[in-house]
């Protein structure tokens, strides 16, 4: 029970992208079209979930023993960017094809707040690593849905009559905040 | 000063596990024909570097032809490598 609000908790309720506002910059510049959003969506899960799982087992067999949570950030970052190295190594060797369709977004990951917030409230919130894996995935999922949503919006949008001031960015906006008022009603369900 | 430790010997395990993976995964016959290319830079092929060129030979074997300053001694090494293949 405990493990499925998690879930919900952090697909839904405190979403990664409209509750906590991190990792904006994806949010917006790689949801113009549906297939980007997914990819970019699709190797933010892999990297999220792989390094939330190693910044565990470091934060309590490393950090904490030898009494320098001080070093948790950028220890953080350390392992995330060198995780990202490592995906892109073992992509590139075994599955071409998923490479080249990632392609730029795998190494602008190390760069992604969304990841390197998700670590450090899981780590905030002392979860064991059960649920550790399951926040992570949750909130993951909750990045590609809210980026996949947000993208298929976008796409409509372009063929919609808009006044000429509003195209582009300015509606890309004005939908966010929608969607972020949307997502704050989630708050107390 | 144990935080400076920790932070070093992660960073180099960290290091040292990319430089491994990446020795063994990567093309070792990508990094010969790298070797075998003079090394100028110079684009005339059309793949803007040596290193585009030597992933281009991966696909096709026959684009070394392409290469302007690829002459003499080390055209004769490069075509006596690809025989050997």
């Amino acid at each position: 029970m405990n493990l499925i609000s998690i879930l919900m908790l952090s697909i839904f309720t405190e979403n990664i992208v409209l509750t906590k506002f991190l990792g904006m910059c994806p949010f917006f510049g790689t949801s113009n079209k549906e297939k980007n959003a997914l990819s970019m969506g699709f190797s933010v899960m892999i990297v999220v979930v792989l390094s939330s799982l190693l910044t565990f087992l470091i934060y309590k067999y490393i950090l904490v023993p030898t009494n320098t949570v001080y070093l948790r950030t950028i220890i953080f970052i350390l392992v995330i960017s060198a995780i990202v190295q490592i995906v892109e190594i073992v992509l590139k060797k075994y599955y071409p094809i998923v490479y080249k369709n990632l392609g730029l977004y795998l190494p602008l990951i190390t760069t992604n707040c969304a990841v390197l917030g998700t670590v450090l409230l899981a780590s905030n919130s002392n979860y064991n690593l059960i649920e550790t894996l399951v926040f992570s995935i949750g909130s993951s999922i909750g990045f590609t849905l809210v980026i996949y949503v947000f993208a298929s919006i976008r796409e409509r949008l372009e063929h919609c009559q808009i006044p000429k001031n509003f195209k582009g960015y300015p509606i890309a906006l004005i939908t966010a905040f929608i969607m972020a008022l949307i997502f704050s009603r989630f708050i107390g369900v | 000063m144990i935080g400076i430790l920790i932070v070093t010997l992660l960073a180099f395990f960290l290091s040292l596990i990319i430089v491994i993976l990446d020795s063994k995964l990567q093309n070792k016959k990508e990094g010969k024909f790298l070797e075998l290319l003079p090394g100028y830079n110079c684009g005339a092929c059309g793949f803007g570097s040596c290193s585009g060129m030597a992933k281009k030979m991966c696909e096709d074997i026959n684009a070394y032809k392409k290469c302007k300053p690829l002459k003499g001694q080390n055209l004769e090494n490069m075509e006596d490598y690809i025989s050997k293949l």
